[in-house]
């Protein structure tokens, strides 16, 4: 039953290399076998001088993320079997970081981002006695569960396409972990964490260029998206969005629509032969538009 | 005839009428009805950063909408596709949700049942005509042409709302259409890459950073032109590519390929509105 | 080469490390953290089933401490069990108020029901092995992770120094007072000398002297190694506790609530062969039982395909309550054995998943050594015994983690800097750099898997004189061939091999450590089960035993267990 099957890994030795290279390592694949499984046995039986993060080999401590063949996770708990494209399995260091050596990056700006956030109990005290603080509610509780799973991995920001063009952005994770916090009702720095994240990393969340990489890459399934456009809708709410943003909401309010369908527009729909459209929706989204207050 | 309700957006009736024309004609000739339904809004997508609930509502009311015609949903634009299928499946599996959002549509005297059914232009193509049925209509085969696929991020994610189609991180479903023209569909690094369009009104310089990238990238490959299936990343790599560098880098598309493909006239395709002219690309083919 | 003084250093950023942190530094003490892992990344983090604690008003503090007491299999020393079932639920309270969010009574109703206003007010407890009262606090099934991630953010609150990914090769003693630690920046390879008033031992515990086990790659015995080398005593090392259910072939945890929902153990020949061992309780039996009952098939060959291991079936429970109750075990069978259990048996064998053992302290973490405390699975206070009962080594953590902290804290007022060996860092880089050099014919992950596999085969679940001592003396070779073995040198940035000869340093002495105390200790107590003497024997063996490095001999000795309330009875479940 046992096969072979070729890891090619990308190597990099601060010392000695100037670019990134890739080196190929044939690996005994046996039904079950994780692509970290495959890594310590290039590591115990081949070459020891490859370096890589693992622990608990247990997809809980969030260490061993790499990219397989281009998408970031752990590598722990990916079946060597599910993930050969073309007779082979490509390894790579977490994109949007830099390397330290092999597949081993530097996450300061990672947790540094985290640190932003705030991310504790800021009302909670060192108290011994007396009963549970916590009165929540089953709603509260389900929004702490939806992200409290996160295990720091970094895959998201690795294949998060804002970062890669703007290291600025805050990224998902620390995102993830304010809307954690927000949503304790312990806790009493509410919206101070907001423009702590606002205040300290520029635009912060709206910098997400919404291309739903990260909600793929979450281990844990955490709905990232649904978190940043969680905090949109709070500045939204307290006119704190971008220009360009509002401007849009206000077109959709008033036209039903994005754009207009100008003159211009229209003669070109004509000339082409279009069916008409009727330029002004907005009639028909006015009774949802109308209410007041963001629901949850 | 089969019969499809076609769902325009905002953007492809206003600024991208070549994607529309094109997807219209390349329809007629595989015998397909796209039918407008009075009714349709925009998506709601833009009112995600204001009101999630709000944009959740909007979208439910076009499925509603659909479901009165008894018609499926065929969108052009990747991001309505999406935004109406994340609507949809949410309301087809968080009761909470669901509760909410029926009720909201009650208070304007609508119902939606959960039953309307959206899909990409591409995907319908992909499923209901086949790229066999599409491979014995071309008449002006792009052989030897190298394209690049630009799926647009929002045609396969997020993945548990398009049930299963297509691989998320290696889609090829809009490769095989491509290649059933006779063109080769290139390979490029990050082939996945994010135009960047949703942050044109936030940060221009991310923006254009990220149309950038994919912009060099398909340029190393060699690529000849860009098939696109969705407007904002028309925007992006077509009306901004002069603004960040000379690629001359053709953008078509999808429907506008076939249509060649075909043998329609390209003018009755709008190539007129394509920015970056496909003028050499097409005579290759000799259109 | 850099030194840094601060009065606290903290080896270590498990759940005992980080909570000795916050209290040191909320004493006010100049504390700073080192270890060799990010802190999130700590093994606590693995920890799934949950925290003792009385906080029911029908659950009275005599049952969780009698229940720790029969546990330990009468070894544990009462008056520390004492303080650890006292301080239990202020303890949980204060990591409620850190931030914590435990499952709360009425929670998975609420959601199921989709009831989503009303307040919930009570921690929710959950009944675990060896206990008469379900009074397991938890959250959801990552008690740990969630435990851990809640202690490292109030570390960040507090501002605690942490020197992140710097491995600690040694402490530095002088005179019998301890003066410091030296560590290497694995992101630099750089040598620092860390100077404190106080050094703080919690580097968890000693897992992978076995192959096969639930623990973390970093579970190396470290902190233990380096405390022992120092002529610091070990405590009760023979004591192992082994899981039933570890995945085949790594070991990793099947959870008990797989048994607990009703899953089947059967052997190769189809039997349900937990009827030979426990016709009352089959596959609910304690711990220790199921996991001697599988070795035992396994070793008389009636493993599956002639493999070791026994078959863990789920598939009469449904479909429907699999996907529903235990979604999670599903999800690692795919994941990390690519077997569906909707449609195959999982694959399983006992696995090492605690050390009971450690570095002996009292009830505020001092050890023998002046300027020495430890914390947490590095030590042994003894509140375990020969053997942990669930859920008591999270607490462990946190009551004594705190208390240590405090301790160190006060300990450091008033103490000048001990003065350090002169050289000791050149020294080090010396050793170090040698260990780099090394071109001999031997190689460490060989050497390293000799040892793990000598010590699961004959110190693990079963022992007996002979094999016992066959181990051992493989244990003195491996450490004579370690003296030839080969590294590939290179750049010391993040230079895992030689991580790796270190760790492999600490299991080398460890392993030597247990094998000796378990060839000593002719009785079998608790997770020490002895073929050749099956029985307990209180007359002789009531007693901890305490090794002791001199020059390159152990010493063994031993040691009173305190008994306050709880008369050793027969131990019966
Ligand atoms: C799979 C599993 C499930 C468990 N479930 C439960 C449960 O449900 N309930 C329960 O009560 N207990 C459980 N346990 C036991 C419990 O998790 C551990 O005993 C406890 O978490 C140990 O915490 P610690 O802080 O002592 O050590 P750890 O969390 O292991 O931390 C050790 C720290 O020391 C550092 N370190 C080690 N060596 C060095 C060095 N040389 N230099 C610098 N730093 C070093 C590491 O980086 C790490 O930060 C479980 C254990 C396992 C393996
Ligand atoms: S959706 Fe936003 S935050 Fe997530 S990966 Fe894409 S750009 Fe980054
Ligand atoms: S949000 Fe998900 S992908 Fe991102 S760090 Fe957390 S667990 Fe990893
Ligand atoms: S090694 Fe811990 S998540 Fe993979």
């Amino acid at each position: 039953m046992a096969s072979e099957v070729t890891f090619r890994v990308q190597r990099f030795d601060p010392k000695t290399d100037r670019e990134p290279r890739f080196k190929e390592y044939r690996v005994r694949n046996e039904p079950g076998m994780t692509v970290l499984d495959g890594l310590l046995q290039i590591k115990a039986e081949t070459d020891p001088t490859l370096s890589f993060r693992r622990s608990c080999r247990s997809g809980i401590c969030g260490s061993c993320a790499v990219r397989i063949n281009g998408s970031s996770r752990p590598c722990c708990n990916a079946q060597i079997n599910d993930n050969i494209v073309g007779g082979r399995l490509l390894v790579e260091p977490l994109a949007n970081f830099d390397i330290i050596k092999d597949l081993v990056v530097n996450l300061d700006a990672f947790w540094g981002k985290i640190r932003q956030v705030h991310p504790w109990n800021e009302s909670g005290e060192f108290r011994h006695t007396g009963k549970a603080l916590m009165e929540v509610t089953a709603d509260d509780l389900s929004e702490i569960r939806k992200t409290e799973g996160c295990i720091f991995c970094a895959s998201c920001h690795s294949d998060c396409e804002a970062l890669r063009s703007n290291r600025d952005f805050v990224g998902p994770a620390a995102i993830v972990r304010a809307y954690r916090f927000m949503h304790d009702p312990r806790d009493r720095l509410g919206n101070k964490r907001l423009d702590e994240l606002k205040a300290r990393t520029g635009i912060g969340v709206w910098l997400c260029a919404i291309c739903g990489n990260c909600g793929e890459s979450c281990p844990k399934l955490i709905p990232t998206n649904e978190c940043i456009a969680s905090f949109k809708n709070s500045w939204f709410s307290e006119n704190k969005a971008p220009d360009g943003l509002k401007t849009t909401a206000e077109n959709l309010e008033k036209m039903g629509r994005v754009y207009e369908l100008d003159e211009f527009a229209l003669r070109m729909r004509e000339k082409l032969g279009l069916p008409p459209l009727t330029p002004n929706n907005a009639p028909k989204l006015e009774p949802i538009l109308k209410k007041k207050g963001v629901a949850k | 005839m089969k019969r499809y309700a076609l769902f325009t957006g905002c953007t492809v009736p206003a600024q991208m009428q070549n994607y529309e024309v094109s997807a219209l004609k390349v329809a007629g000739k595989l015998g397909i009805e796209l039918v407008y339904p009075e009714g349709f809004t925009c998506c709601g997508f833009p009112y995600e950063a204001k009101d999630t609930f709000k944009q959740k509502t909007i979208s439910i009311r076009n499925l509603a909408v659909a479901e009165e015609a008894g018609l499926e949903v065929v969108t052009l634009c990747s991001t309505c596709g999406s935004t109406l299928s994340k609507a949809n499946h949410l309301f087809r599996t968080d009761r909470k949700y669901r509760g909410k959002l029926g009720d909201a549509l009650g208070e304007i005297g609508m119902e939606y049942r959960g039953t309307t059914r959206i899909r990409h232009f591409t995907r319908m193509l992909y499923e209901d005509v086949g790229v066999e049925r599409i491979r014995s209509l071309v008449v002006r085969p792009f052989k030897g042409v190298k394209l690049a696929a630009d799926y647009g991020c929002h045609y396969v994610k997020p993945a548990a709302v398009f049930d299963g189609f297509d691989d998320y991180r290696r889609p090829h479903t809009l490769d095989d259409l491509i290649e059933a023209t006779g063109a080769s569909s290139v390979d490029f690094k990050d082939k996945m890459a994010c135009c960047g369009a949703a942050l044109l009104a936030v940060d221009e310089k991310t923006s254009v950073n990220m149309t950038k990238y994919k912009l060099d990238n398909i340029r190393a490959s060699g690529a000849e032109g860009m098939v696109t299936q969705c407007p904002f990343c028309g925007i992006m790599y077509d009306v901004y590519q002069n603004t960040i560098g000379e690629y001359n880098l053709p953008v078509l598309y999808l429907p506008q390929l076939l249509g060649v493909a075909f043998g329609i006239d390209p003018k009755e395709l709008g190539f007129k509105i394509n920015q970056v002219k496909a003028t050499n690309l097409l005579k290759k083919v000799g259109a | 080469m850099t030194v840094f003084t601060h009065d606290v250093v903290i080896v270590g950023a498990g759940l005992a490390g980080m909570r000795a942190a916050i209290e040191a530094s909320r004493q006010g003490a100049d504390v700073a953290i080192v270890s060799k892992l990010h802190p999130v990344r700590s093994h606590s983090v693995a920890a799934q089933g949950g925290i003792n604690a009385v906080i029911n008003p029908e659950d009275t503090i005599k049952d969780h401490e009698f229940d720790t007491v029969k546990g330990s299999d009468y070894l544990g020393d009462q008056d520390r069990i004492e303080v650890l079932i006292a301080e239990a639920p202020m303890n949980i309270y204060e990591l409620e108020h850190m931030g914590a969010a435990f499952s709360m009574v009425g929670e998975g109703e609420a959601l199921a029901q989709r009831h989503f206003e009303g307040r919930l007010g009570t921690i929710d407890q959950r009944p675990f092995g060896g206990q008469n009262f379900p009074r397991t606090c938890f959250i959801q099934d990552r008690t740990g992770q969630a435990l851990l991630h809640t202690m490292y953010e109030n570390l960040l609150r507090q501002g605690v120094m942490v020197y992140e990914e710097y491995y600690t090769t040694r402490l530095v003693v002088k005179d019998g007072v301890v003066g410091g630690v030296v560590a290497l920046d694995q992101r630099t390879g750089e040598l620092h000398l860390f100077r404190a008033k106080a050094v703080l031992l919690a580097t968890g515990g000693y897992g992978r002297v076995f192959s096969v086990t639930s623990n973390a790659m970093d579970v190396t015995g470290d902190g233990m190694a380096m405390a022992f080398r120092e002529g610091v005593p070990l405590e009760d090392m023979e004591f192992v506790q082994f899981h039933p259910t570890g995945l085949y072939p790594t070991g990793i945890l099947v959870t008990e609530g797989a048994r607990g929902e009703g899953a089947y153990i059967v052997n190769g020949k189809g039997e349900r062969f937990m009827s030979r061992y426990a016709a009352g309780k089959m596959e609910l039996a304690p711990r220790d039982v199921v996991a001697r009952a599988i070795q035992t098939e396994i070793e008389e060959g009636r493993g599956v395909k002639g493999r070791p291991y026994v078959d863990l079936d789920l598939r009469h429970l449904g479909c429907a309550k699999i996907q529903e109750r235990l979604p999670q075990i599903r999800e690692l069978g795919i994941n990390f054995a690519a077997v569906d259990c909707l449609t195959q048996p999982l694959p399983i064998r006992p696995t090492a998943h605690y050390s009971m053992g450690g570095v002996p302290t009292d009830v505020n973490g001092a050890s023998t050594l002046k300027g020495l405390f430890a914390a947490g699975e590095c030590s042994c206070i003894s509140v375990h015994g020969a053997n942990r009962l669930g859920g008591n080594s999270l607490l462990e953590t946190v009551v004594f983690g705190r208390r240590a902290g405090m301790a160190a804290a006060a300990f450091v007022k008033g103490t000048a800097l001990p003065e350090v060996p002169a050289g000791v860092l050149e020294t080090e880089k010396k050793r170090i750099g040698a260990l780099l050099d090394a071109r001999g014919p031997e190689s460490v992950p060989r050497i390293r898997e000799e040892l793990q596999t000598v010590m699961f085969d004959k110190v693990g679940i079963y022992r007996t004189e002979g094999p016992m001592k066959e181990a051992l003396a493989k244990a003195r070779e491996l450490k004579k061939r370690y003296k030839d073995i080969h590294l590939s040198g290179g750049s010391l940035v993040f230079n895992t091999e030689l991580i790796e000869a270190l760790e492999l340093q600490s299991l080398l002495e460890v392993a030597e450590v247990i094998a000796l105390c378990a060839i000593n200790r002719t009785e079998s107590r608790g997770s020490h089960f002895r073929r050749d003497f099956p029985k307990r024997d209180d007359q002789n063996w009531l007693k901890h035993t305490l090794a002791r490095r001199k020059g390159d001999d152990i010493v063994l000795d031993y040691k009173p267990v305190a008994i306050t309330k709880y008369p050793p009875q027969e131990r019966k479940y």
